[in-house]
């Protein structure tokens, strides 16, 4: 019988790819600006291509042609919507761990809004309304979650600055423009309590690298093989209350070949974070790290995309060994095929934690996301998660997730 | 997994399949092409048919070059879709110039003229080839003589501008000659006016790769297919060293060191090789130069990236410039005024001090 289902989803999934083939959108406001389709700024909306990620980085201006920008009084309402429906399907092992989820579903609402107040200067907006969970709508809250304005070229290329609430550059792989729905678990990660059958994590820091952060943000790039950011935040906002400012990040980024290193291009990077956090001890805060290394290889159609994160959390962070700093690494491994308006997906993460909290993460995540017309994509993804319990055999924490769904913005 | 949700799903997507059909719809943003308007006039100087017919004789006058080989239809034929088909032209005694010949095909639709755009209008643009040593090889002096000292060409002159030729008026008429050599009503302004079929599937797809992933109306805007600015490509440059330095020796400004002025796409399949030195032979080679993000140099557009184009993208790039080219004025050289009167001749009098 379980045959069965995966035969008719592999003939839907064979037949919608075979039909389809036409053209898709990327964020309608820019779109509608430019009279530009999403193959403009995106390989796979909304994962950017190498022109995406100038364009962003130039404050929402088209490289080379600044003097040519529509600012918003200009252009048409820079706003748009973004959200995806469809059936999801995720299920817990020991039963009972998790809410299972097996219905139809409305997942969450994007509001954009970006574009260019002026020469050289940018802004984007991104806010998710509050939704009460329900049946058939899963449930988000309501947050600003992106809010920059940019100035760009205030010397040259080499020197532009976004402030605001942003993803940050030490995010080398955009979590919020990738193309899976399962989430990279070592931008997720953090040592922090969380409520599920595998029990409670070793550290008691809630930065995760996934959040965006508020603060400043310096980059420069150029014609060169050179990238660099360099930026002062709060933490993430995960840990915000207990974190304090001056929170600070380096990342360079060196590409090999002709490219800007995001679709072309072979691009090695390296990451610095140092952070501070209260712990227990309220009064006090106390130290964090985590120091990156990626590596995103780039031969048409295929990318490979390798991240590696090693975190180091003081030890009044650490709830089992309190004379010991927290020590975890992890990162993932991913390969793209970008095709037709197509992209497909495989990717491994993992998370390494220490012996004493032995809650290793490892999580498989294969997709599909082909782009049926402007504005919209067909997802279909399976994922299986685990997360080790520590008590032996069979009480590792598993999970089964399996969506298709359609994502639309206009 | 149940059976009946994954059934559910496959008939809502296969469902959607069926609704859904591909629509392509004509951009309207900044960077948008779209049906190419009247072309312009300047005030001073409308368009007469006396003063196009005037224009259309001095176009193929071979007599406004030194030897009398050259005339402005030598580099710009209508034979050859009003361009050249070889890398770069021949002028006078042989000698060859540096740069591709444009054709004139909608040259009235584009400010400013030439490959570095050191001529706003096509009333600078004219006078420029015929002064040119490698080209037409006329002095000023020169060139009023010679139309001074044909009497067909006094009497149009003093019927078009009320005055005896000079080099203001010449240019003046074959700009207004050049502003007839329109081209428009391709498949493609046929399609984008409703004509679903006017384009092949191919072509269509073509647009979406030009207005999405091959970026190409970025620079290619408007509805002559240029943006009028200039733009860095690397062709020509090796080794940091630039052949030619393009719109810099315009400006002196170092920004502009290997910049070239976009050139219009209408009828561009018509009129290989391409680029501003000729050195791509043909639009698949022009494309495979884009899709490697042009050449690497210290100047090279920030537009410029790889574009990851598939084969089948790429020819469905070529197929949509195919597409650009509508039908455009094919003629035969007018007979011209006292064609006794050679260069020859013209150069014996002006020698011989004839006033």
């Amino acid at each position: 019988m379980k045959a069965v289902r995966y035969l008719v989803l592999a003939v839907t999934i064979t037949t919608a790819v075979a039909i389809l083939s036409s053209p898709s959108q990327a964020i309608p406001a820019f779109a509608r600006k430019y009279g530009f389709n999403c193959g403009m700024c995106h390989v796979a909306w909304p994962k950017l291509n190498d022109f995406g990620q100038k364009f962003r980085m130039n404050a929402y201006q088209i490289p080379g042609q600044e003097d040519l920008e529509k600012p918003i009084r200009e252009a048409y309402p820079p706003i748009a919507l973004r959200t995806m429906a469809g059936y999801t399907s995720d299920s817990f092992s020991p039963e009972g761990a998790e809410s299972e989820v097996n219905q139809f579903q409305v997942n969450g609402l994007d509001m954009f809004a970006g574009g260019v107040l002026g020469f050289n200067k940018g802004f984007f907006l991104a806010y998710k309304p509050q939704i009460e969970g329900g049946s058939g709508v899963e449930a988000q809250t309501g947050e600003m979650e992106q809010a920059s304005a940019m100035f760009s070229r205030l010397r040259s290329t080499w020197l532009n600055l976004r402030v605001g609430r942003f993803e940050a550059a030490y995010v080398p792989f955009s979590q919020l423009r990738s193309i899976s729905i399962s989430p990279y678990e070592v931008y997720g990660f953090n040592g922090s309590p969380e409520l599920s059958a595998a029990g409670i994590r070793g550290s008691l820091n809630a930065f995760a690298l996934a959040d965006t952060a508020d603060g400043i943000e310096i980059t420069g790039w150029g014609r060169g093989p050179l990238q660099y950011a360099f930026g002062v935040v709060d933490g993430s906002r995960n840990n915000k209350l207990d974190d304090g400012p001056a929170d600070f990040y380096l990342r360079g980024a060196y590409v090999i070949g002709q490219g800007f290193g995001q679709t072309a291009g072979q691009r090695l990077g390296a990451t610095l974070y140092f952070g501070r956090a209260r712990a227990l001890d309220v009064d006090t805060r106390h130290s964090f790290n985590r120091l990156g290394f990626d590596a995103n290889m780039n031969r048409t159609p295929y990318q490979v995309m390798f991240q590696y994160i090693h975190g180091r959390d003081s030890s009044a962070f650490n709830v089992f060994r309190p004379d010991a700093t927290y020590k975890f690494s992890g990162g993932f491994l991913q390969v793209n095929h970008f095709e037709h308006e197509s992209a497909k997906f495989l990717r491994y993460d993992w998370v390494n934690t220490p012996s004493e909290d032995d809650h290793d993460i490892g999580r498989i995540t294969v997709g599909l996301r082909q782009h049926l017309d402007h504005g919209l994509a067909l997802q279909l993804e399976y994922s299986h998660r685990k997360v080790d319990n520590g008590a032996g055999p069979g009480s590792d924490l598993t999970e089964n997730f399996a969506a298709a769904r359609l994502d639309w913005a206009f | 997994m149940r059976l009946a949700p994954v059934l559910c799903v496959a008939l809502l997507v296969l469902a959607a399949v069926m609704v859904l059909r591909p629509q392509v719809t004509t951009a309207q943003g900044q960077f948008a092409n779209g049906l190419l308007p009247p072309a312009p006039i300047p005030f001073d100087n409308p368009q007469t048919d006396a003063k196009i017919r005037l224009g259309a004789q001095l176009y193929f006058d071979g007599r406004l070059s030194s030897d009398g080989t050259i005339s402005c239809a030598s580099c710009h034929g209508p034979d050859k879709a009003w361009a050249d088909t070889t890398p770069v032209s021949e002028g006078v005694a042989h000698q060859k110039g540096a740069r591709n010949s444009p054709s004139v095909i909608n040259a009235a639709h584009v400010v400013p003229q030439f490959w570095d755009g050191r001529a706003l209008h096509l009333e600078k643009q004219a006078v420029g080839p015929v002064q040119n040593p490698i080209e037409m090889d006329l002095t000023v002096g020169e060139i009023e003589f010679r139309l001074n000292h044909i009497p067909g060409y006094v009497t149009q002159f003093e019927e078009v501008f009320g005055s005896r030729p000079n080099l203001g008026d010449l240019a003046k008429a074959i700009a207004s000659f050049e502003r007839t050599v329109i081209s428009s009503d391709s498949p493609y302004d046929r399609y984008i006016q409703g004509d679903r079929s006017a384009m092949s599937k191919s072509a269509i797809h073509g647009m979406e790769v030009f207005q999405g992933k091959g970026h190409c109306n970025v620079c290619h805007s408007g509805p002559a297919f240029s943006d009028s600015r200039f733009h860095n490509l690397g062709v020509g440059c090796e080794n940091g060293k630039y052949k030619d330095v393009g719109r810099y020796a315009v400006t002196k400004d170092p920004k502009d060191m290997g910049a070239f002025l976009t050139p219009r796409l209408r009828a561009v399949a018509l009129t290989p090789p391409y680029l501003h030195d000729g050195s791509e032979r043909t639009l698949e080679d022009v494309t495979n130069l884009y899709n490697r993000g042009g050449i690497p140099n210290p100047n090279l557009d920030l537009a410029m990236v790889p574009l990851n184009l598939s084969p089948m993208e790429k020819g469905d790039l070529v197929e949509f410039m195919k597409a650009l080219t509508g039908p455009y004025p094919i003629m035969e050289p007018p007979p011209l005024p006292d064609p006794e009167i050679t260069a020859q001749k013209l150069r014996e009098m002006m020698q011989g001090g004839a006033e």
